[in-house]
């Protein structure tokens, strides 16, 4: 384990030490999966988020107006659902009590956390599948879980008679690096 | 006369080759449709437009002449009739019509030029509940679309090519008993593809009656049918029975990975004029590995056995690559394959369309191939100019 991979571990290990340390580094993407009739899915993707650091969490933010699902007037039609201009964020809050992450000389670790998902300005509980991975300048993560829409209190999404299923999931890869 | 007979050979020989018959846009995986139900009433595609699919239409497929506001939706362009009829809800319906010329060479033939009408179709669906049916009724030259004829004078074949009753057990489930494009490989247009000629699965007039079932939820999706044979065809020696089947899996929203099964038995070929069981076997993939890039393949197993003979192994396959400059306009470029007894048949095409309005688009292909045969292989050469109207 390198120096700085220790540092990184030892951190995350004291929350009330890593406050406010974190950045993002390379590429991160977010992504979502919903089912609709027959085999039709629809899959959104965004590479803008950020995740900023509490005493007590990890917040992970992305803006709605940044999921695209690869057809604009689809991404308008979400957006609307989702009330965007109201709410234009989503986010993640991950307790870092939750988190179990690669301890000294592991390279990975992998666990599940009880978090909070705020879509349409609605928090619901979230389970949360992830996995750490110890890298040369941080720590990468591939973490997922399944929400449901209407708990959010967004109406089931209907065009020309094609809806979506409201559980859906979401997927997040990443790598975290303290602030230098 | 032999003038006549000729020109005759080449028509039909013209018509076989023509690609596109139906809409079955098989490169929307580009725009991550893996799957085909929430666009096209038949759940396999092509053929009738669901209203999401007219939608559609608009959205990604053909190219827009203006800038798209946030508020920009399909409107009056996606409906039946450009909207200038509003149609209940129960109803779906359309009209096709697609022709153009064609110019073919073979050594042994001048070139010649000739118009080909290819689609004068009518579709309708009315939905009562969970119950559909399904037809459509068209009208061609005699000489096209022999396969799906209901009756014929010596000008005109009045044809349908699918007339179906379904029931949607669920969201997930359908059930259909009537004709049918058959479940096999990758539902493209070019229907005279030697993927799909050789199977016999073409969505041109190689439909078959029998009953079908279709599953789509998640990432799978499968369909087998019974055939029951072409009861079109008469006599009923000539019908096929047997079935015909796929399963897919999604592997992300750009990849679809499949195989398909096919196996028919024919107390008299319509071909070989002989008892035959046919058997298709392989695998079929559609991917876009690049944004505006996508790659149709399929690849099958022959086996074909004629009555007191071993059976004859071969195999046919079929790649493609179809890129989107910019949306609406598309150029392709495929390879296919054909081994049987007497060697191995080789083919390259080239295609440019362009969806360059509402519910119209113009399409050219060149399409060369070297032809086995028992005297080696015979190149061919064809031209082919259409367009394509829809309302």
């Amino acid at each position: 384990m390198t120096l700085r991979a220790f540092t990184v571990s030892t951190l995350l290990l004291i929350p009330s030490l890593a406050y406010g340390t974190w950045n993002l580094e390379g590429k991160s993407k977010i992504t979502f999966h919903a089912d609709g009739p027959a085999g039709f899915s629809i899959d959104g993707a965004s590479q803008e988020f950020s995740i900023t650091e509490t005493q007590e969490s990890l917040v992970f933010s992305v803006p709605v107006s940044s999921i695209s699902t690869g057809i604009d007037l689809r991404d308008d039609h979400m957006r609307t659902y989702a009330e965007a201009e109201t709410y234009p964020t989503v986010t993640l809050t991950l307790p870092k009590d939750q988190l179990n992450f690669p301890a000294q000389g592991q390279k990975k670790s992998v666990g599940i956390a009880q978090g909070t998902f705020n879509l349409h300005g609605v928090d619901q509980p979230a389970k949360i599948k992830y996995a750490m991975k110890t890298e040369k300048a941080g720590v990468s993560w591939v973490a997922g879980f399944g929400f449901n829409t209407e708990a959010h209190g967004i109406v089931v999404p209907d065009y020309m008679g094609v809806t979506v299923d409201p559980a859906m999931s979401a997927q997040a890869k990443f790598t975290i690096v303290p602030a230098e | 006369m032999l003038k006549r007979l000729t020109a005759l050979a080449v028509m039909l020989l013209g018509l076989l080759l023509t690609p596109n018959t139906a809409h079955a846009y098989a490169w929307s995986v580009n725009h991550g449709y893996t799957t085909c139900a929430t666009c096209h009433a038949d759940p396999g595609g092509g053929g009738l437009l669901t209203d999401y699919g007219r939608a559609q239409g608009e959205v990604f497929i053909r190219t827009p002449w203006a800038e798209r506001g946030a508020d920009w939706e399909p409107g009056n362009a996606a409906q039946f009739a450009f909207g200038a009829v509003e149609l209940p809800k129960w109803l779906l319906t359309g009209a096709v019509v697609r022709g153009g010329p064609a110019r073919l060479s073979t050594p042994d033939t001048a070139p010649s030029v000739f118009p080909i009408v290819m689609q004068a179709d009518l579709r309708a669906q009315v939905t009562v509940g969970r119950v559909r049916a399904y037809g459509s009724l068209g009208a061609l030259p005699t000489g096209a679309a022999e396969e799906a004829r209901v009756l014929r004078n010596d000008t005109v074949n009045l044809y349908s090519r699918e007339h179906w009753l379904g029931v949607d057990v669920s969201g997930d489930l359908i059930l259909r008993a009537g004709r049918m494009a058959l479940p096999f490989g990758n539902r493209i247009l070019e229907h005279s593809a030697w993927a799909r000629t050789s199977t016999r699965t073409d969505i041109n007039a190689d439909q078959q009656h029998g009953v079908n079932a279709h599953y789509g939820k998640g990432d799978w999706r499968a369909e087998v049918m019974g055939i029951a044979g072409n009861l079109q065809l008469s006599p009923a020696g000539y019908r096929e029975r047997g079935y015909s089947g796929l399963v897919e899996y999604s592997i992300g929203p750009k990849l679809v990975v499949g195989a398909s099964s096919l196996l028919t038995v024919a107390e008299l070929d319509i071909q070989t004029l002989e008892p035959r069981t046919r058997q298709a076997h392989g695998l079929q993939v559609r991917s876009s590995p690049v944004q505006g890039l996508a790659i149709l393949g399929e690849g099958h197993l022959l086996v074909d056995a004629s009555d007191g003979s071993a059976p004859n192994l071969g195999s046919t396959g079929w790649v493609q690559a179809d890129y989107e400059i910019v949306q609406g306009v598309h150029v392709a470029a495929a390879g296919e394959w054909l081994q049987q007894d007497v060697g191995t048949s080789l083919g390259g095409w080239g295609s440019a369309t362009w969806f360059f309005a509402p519910k119209t688009d113009l399409r050219v292909d060149y399409i060369h191939r070297q032809n086995a045969s028992l005297s080696g292989r015979t190149p061919s050469h064809m031209v082919l100019g259409q367009l394509h109207f829809s309302l």
